[in-house]
């Protein structure tokens, strides 16, 4: 392997990529030519380009740090238009044929930065300069503060349009679910699959192989991806296997539940169809095994931030997978014998190592720290990086003091490696740090994960092979398989890697701990001056590991400065707590397919299509879809169908669909005791063959749902609950039920969607009705009075119910069929009502007639009222306990101060009400201390020709004749209004009675 | 395992509404369930199978809902099984008509486990989920009952009514990737 004279940093042979085919992508507009099996980046830093990103808050040049996930640089926007995806870290993202990416945070170039010229200011710019900065005035800080740092920020732009990639979710259920396919995940995955168990295998990267993709190791006497390969063959024969590539295990959740993020289009521009972009897996598992390894930390030193200073491993990583060299003349900078391994593999690869720097001294280092002859190798620390655009020579201060400079044109550096442990603690599970292994471990691990390799701090190939197996097999027994031990493959013994985190610099300031919230050394011990000594505080205040990238490059490095400058050790610093995820997920694949129209499923009246036909306009009320307004041509708009619609169940009559009331069949022999103890209002003295309206209350003294109860038979009785209560309220009467009175012999069963239901109102309604029963059937008052119920067929044989009740007023009635004669029986309601002047009314129309009866509905009953309140205290006179009863007595709701409720007309007829105005009054100032009360409900009266409103004022009983002001400062309007009894429409309900 | 394939060619599951059935509601309290369970192997010969479990009894099928609640499908007409039951059940039980309340999809194929996968909560392994199994769960945020009809596998998915538009909406998207033969009246046995 060598490199070619001149032509780019791209080796001449080598590497994990497709040299017989070349994909071309662009880079901020220019062109470029890549390989299959290179990154972004990889490919970049093939034509020799660094820089690809400017910083958040300075705007310095970046360059590409690592060549995976932890990447906190060279962020891109992939994609243009409403494809757009902000964010994506280049060293992730397979290149493809026609790849187009944009670098982010730079205007109007990443060349010429306008905003670069923070650096001269930033002084102004310290740790916690948002809160010293932005405090007041408070006004500012919708107006010119926000949107100033968010264009400043420059995190890359949502496109703002539909994204038109799809997402979708998906479960999935094994006993052994493996984090991660490098050797100690292979390992484990083989260990636990050969016993028979349900094994998932999840890895991040398009490939299998983890550390070992970017080694040249070796696997019993062979290259160790033939191992590989040959492993990842054997899992997927398995039918109880799945290996999943481009996934990352983001989360940890109570009873083994993990989110997988699977990015499925990840390696071409446009998803194959049918295909999502991404697929977050929701995966239960018995056991987990995290093999997710450790991610290298940064040296931190001035201006340790220039493009060309890479982590050594990533330098290792490019040579090898990628044919790439990130430098020529490349100084190894480290604190521990990995980034040695870097050294070795650039020369074998025909880069010039130009010194190598160890922190430690000789004595202290490990055997894999040597070097061919002719090395320069000096103990001591880099002091300062210098360059503009790319790092071009280093000052190195030895051990002794001496500083000398040398040229180079990439630095190669390593802090130690820091254990990706993310998982184990997303359950709250505390890390401390392990001196011996000098890198942060559980404090224990729980019993259904366990870790294997360098998660473990076992940094050697052996360690990771031996430790995987055996939490592989471990698994499988301990969850009841007879798993054999695996017989693993010779390798080199490990050379024990000792990985000492770096020394942090002295107070420079340009010398990065967080590269991608641009925190550096001088920003921590500032904020352990002013008194951010906790770590959590840290965090807090300077903002370091809060980027996206959540302190993968950082945390560490930041403690190790909070420790220094508190004089504290690392074993008294807790680390800062991770939470899910463990990489940016997309809101998309948060959402999988329910987005739009199918943000949450549609629930159907099964009379729809009939509404539909008479051209309903529908409006979501809660899942179901309800006729608003039948228009007709001619109207003007929805008040006028409105009013049309009201006009003809007050002179004619009219039908409206009410099948979504919930609907619960109650039967045993403690029906009746168990209905009085729910409700309270009396049920005991309702006879066969009655309805009643009937209160339910909380067990907190508040109304919960109003309804009727029909007593269909000795031991059986029919409730019917709002639309929008139907579920709570029969989840309720089954928590009574099941937990508050188990013993007695109640049975319930939801019914709302076996019946569906009609209102048929006004004062024809009885001649509408009796064309539709069977000839017979007398409907008369004496026969089928108001509050009647009871069975009836009708004239095609249809067994329906029929209840003599009225929410508009008029003499109506509801008729029950069944769901599957719901369809017929409205048709011929319109087709027998014809003659009659029968006409479709929809919730508008409602609406306005139970407002004019002074009926309440969910605006009134809003979980903060009583039955008081409500003007409703009648229906809860009776003897006995109830739920709620006694709470409902407490002198806060038993207050006559309380606002009650009272209807309200405006002064001048011909203004408009608007709900939610405040009642003040008169005189009195319109402020909070000042509110008597709110409207609730308002409607224009088609019957009295002017608004009216329903609401809640303080003495209203008292206060009838009144005026008092509707403060509307949200609509930006007042209205004067007089308190009125209510109902506005036929006080004396001599129309219900017909 | 295999992976979706890009462009189906050969469907690999079949979706098709279940023939309507007679469906009623056996219901019990904690006080009567004992008697109720007596009531009905001494009528049937079949014991009232437990929570999660289905059972063959004459013309019924039994699906065990909850430890005090049955689902029947009979191929009868509603009236006939409301009749029987009530007699079997007496003072032990209540019977309730759902035959009109809800609808009914079956879903077979190679392809119906992985389509089922992207709604189902629950382990719809064949080890796991065996055939007769029952669970009440949720799909895409829609109630159902879900039964495993056979080892093909297939499975009868059973939806409210009023969701029923909305769910096979989100079931026929969900198969597309593998290919989907809508099926007028399923074959699949009950």
């Amino acid at each position: 392997m060598s490199a070619r004279p001149g032509a780019g940093a791209r080796l001449a042979d080598g590497g994990l990529i497709d040299r017989t085919r070349t994909l071309r992508f662009r880079f901020d507009g220019r062109e470029y030519a890549g390989h299959p099996g290179d990154t972004l980046a990889s490919a970049l830093l093939a034509h020799g380009v660094h820089r690809v990103a400017r910083s958040f808050k300075y705007h310095r040049s970046r360059g590409i740090l690592s060549a995976g996930f932890e990447e906190p640089n060279a962020l891109v926007e992939l994609g243009e238009g409403d494809a757009r995806v902000p964010n994506t870290p280049a060293t992730t993202i397979e290149l493809f044929e026609g790849l187009d990416a944009q670098s982010q945070n730079r205007w109007p170039s990443l060349r010429f930065d306008l905003r670069a010229v923070n650096r001269l200011f930033s002084a102004l710019l310290p740790a916690g300069f948002y809160y010293k900065t932005f405090m007041w005035p408070a006004a500012f800080w919708e107006r010119v503060y926000e949107p100033a740092i968010r264009r400043a920020a420059g995190l890359g732009r949502a496109s703002g349009a539909p994204d038109p990639a799809t997402y979708e979710r998906s479960y999935g259920f094994c006993d052994v679910l493996v984090v991660g396919a490098g050797p100690a995940g292979l390992a484990a995955a083989l260990g636990a699959a050969r016993s028979g168990a349900r094994v998932w295998l999840v890895e991040a990267d398009c490939r299998a192989g983890g550390r070992l993709l970017a080694e040249r190791l070796a696997i019993g006497g062979e290259p160790a991806l033939r191992w590989v390969e040959a492993t990842v063959a054997e899992l997927e024969s398995m039918p109880t296997v799945r290996v999943l590539r481009r996934a990352t295990a983001v989360g940890r959740y109570d009873g083994g539940v993990y989110a997988i993020l699977e990015r499925v289009g990840a390696d071409r521009a446009q998803s194959a169809p049918f295909e999502p972009r991404e697929r977050l897996w929701h995966v239960v598992a018995r056991h987990g095994v995290l093999a997710s390894g450790a991610i290298e930390q940064p040296l931190v030193f001035e201006n340790n931030d220039l493009p060309g200073i890479l982590l050594a491993g990533a330098v290792r990583a490019y040579a090898n997978r990628y044919a790439v060299l990130a430098g020529r003349r490349v100084v190894v900078a480290t604190s521990c014998d990995d980034a040695w391994a870097t050294a070795r593999d650039l020369l074998r690869a025909g880069a010039s190592v130009e010194a190598i720097v160890d922190q430690r001294p000789a004595a202290a280092r490990g055997p894999g720290a040597w070097a061919p002859d002719g090395v320069p190798v000096e103990t001591g620390w880099l002091r300062r990086a210098r360059g503009r655009d790319r790092v071009r020579a280093v000052e190195i201060e030895a051990a002794s003091g001496r500083t000398r400079r040398v040229a180079c044109d990439a630095i190669a550096m390593s802090g130690g490696w820091a254990p990706q442990l993310q998982l184990a603690t997303h359950l709250g599970e505390r890390l401390r740090w392990d001196g011996a292994a000098q890198c942060f471990a559980p404090e224990s691990w729980p019993p259904d994960l366990s870790g294997a390799g360098a998660v473990c701090g076992e940094f050697g190939l052996a360690a990771a092979l031996a430790a995987g197996a055996r939490c592989g097999t471990g698994a499988a027994r301990a969850l009841g398989f007879r798993a054999t031990d695996l017989v693993l493959p010779a390798v080199e013994p490990d050379r024990p890697l000792q990985t000492v985190p770096s020394r942090a610099a002295r107070a420079v300031r340009a010398a990065f701990v967080d590269w991608q919230n641009d925190v550096t050394i001088a920003d921590v011990q500032l904020a352990v001056r002013e008194g951010f000594a906790a770590s959590e505080h840290l965090k807090r205040y300077t903002t370091l590991g809060m980027a996206t990238d959540q302190g993968k490059t950082s945390s560490l490095n930041g403690l190790i400065a909070l420790a220094e400058a508190t004089g504290r050790r690392l074993e008294e610093l807790g680390p800062t707590t991770h939470r899910p995820p463990v990489v940016p997920v997309t809101i998309g694949a948060l959402a999988g397919r329910h987005r739009g129209r199918h943000y949450r499923p549609t629930r159907l009246p099964p009379a729809h299509a009939v509404a539909a036909d008479l051209g309903a306009v529908f409006v979501e009320t809660g899942p179901w879809l309800r006729a608003q307004v039948f228009p007709r041509a001619g109207d003007r708009g929805w008040l006028d169908a409105m009013c049309r619609e009201v006009n003809t169940v007050r002179r004619a009559v009219g039908v409206c669909d009410v099948s979504t009331l919930g609907k619960v069949d109650v039967q045993g022999a403690d029906a009746p005791e168990f209905l009085e103890r729910v409700y309270a209002s009396r049920i005991a003295t309702l006879a066969i063959g009655r309805v009643r309206y009937a209160l339910m209350r909380r067990e907190d003294g508040f109304v919960m749902d109003d309804g009727t109860v029909a007593r269909l038979g000795e031991r059986h009785y029919l409730l019917s609950t709002t639309t929008a209560g139907a579920v709570d309220v029969y989840r309720h009467l089954q928590y009574c039920r099941q937990v508050l009175w188990p013993d007695l012999d109640v049975r319930l069963a939801s019914v709302t969607d076996q019946w569906a239901q009609f209102a048929v109102a006004g004062p024809r309604s009885r001649e509408l009705l009796g064309r539709l029963v069977e000839p017979g059937i007398d409907l008369a008052d004496p026969q089928f009075p108001l509050l009647a119920a009871g069975s009836v067929r009708l004239g095609d044989g249809t067994a329906a119910r029929l209840f003599r009740v009225s929410f508009c007023g008029e003499l109506a009635y509801e008729l029950a069929v069944p769901a599957r004669a719901a369809h017929r029986t409205l048709e011929r309601l319109f087709e027998a009502g014809a003659p009659l002047g029968v006409a479709p009314y929809g919730l508008e129309a409602l609406g306005a007639m139970r407002i004019e009866k002074g009926h309440v509905a969910g605006n009134e009953i809003n979980g903060q009222t009583t039955a008081a309140d409500l003007g409703l205290g009648r229906w809860t006179t009776k003897d006995g306990d109830s739920v709620g009863a006694v709470l409902a007595r407490r002198p806060g709701l038993a207050d006559p101060q309380r606002p009650r409720l009272a209807g309200f007309v405006p002064v001048d007829r011909a203004q408009r009400l608007g709900a939610g105005a405040h009642l003040i009054a008169l005189g009195a100032p319109r402020d909070a201390a000042h509110d008597e009360g709110y409207l609730s409900s308002v409607a224009y009266s088609p019957t009295l020709g002017h608004w009216i409103g329903l609401g809640f004022l303080r003495r209203a009983a008292e206060r009838v004749g009144e005026r008092v002001l509707a403060h509307d400062p949200l609509r930006g309007r007042d209205a004067l209004v007089e308190v009125v009894e209510t109902p506005f429409v036929d006080p004396r309900g001599e129309r219900l009675r017909g | 395992m295999a992976e979706s394939p890009s462009a189906p060619s050969i469907a690999r599951v079949r979706i098709g509404e279940a023939p309507s059935l007679a469906r009623i509601d056996l219901v019990s309290s904690a006080r009567r369930v004992a008697a109720l369970g007596a009531a009905f192997a001494a009528a049937t010969g079949v014991a009232l199978p437990c929570t999660g479990r289905s059972v063959r009894a004459g013309e019924f099928t039994v699906l065990a809902l909850a430890p005090d609640r049955w689902q029947i499908e009979s191929e009868g007409p509603p009236g006939h099984a409301i009749a029987a039951l009530g007699a079997i059940a007496g003072e032990s039980g209540s019977v309730v008509d759902q035959s009109d309340g809800s609808r009914a999809f079956d879903v077979a194929g190679p392809g119906a486990r992985e389509v089922l996968a992207k709604g189902v909560p629950i382990d719809l392994d064949a080890a796991v989920f065996r055939v007769g199994d029952v669970a009440r769960t949720g799909v895409a945020l829609v109630a159902v009952t879900l039964r495993c009809l056979s080892a093909e596998p297939s499975f009868r998915i059973v939806v409210a009514r009023s969701y029923a538009e909305s769910f096979l909406e989100w079931l026929l998207d969900a198969g597309a990737a593998y290919g989907v033969l809508r099926e007028r009246h399923s074959a699949s046995p009950r």
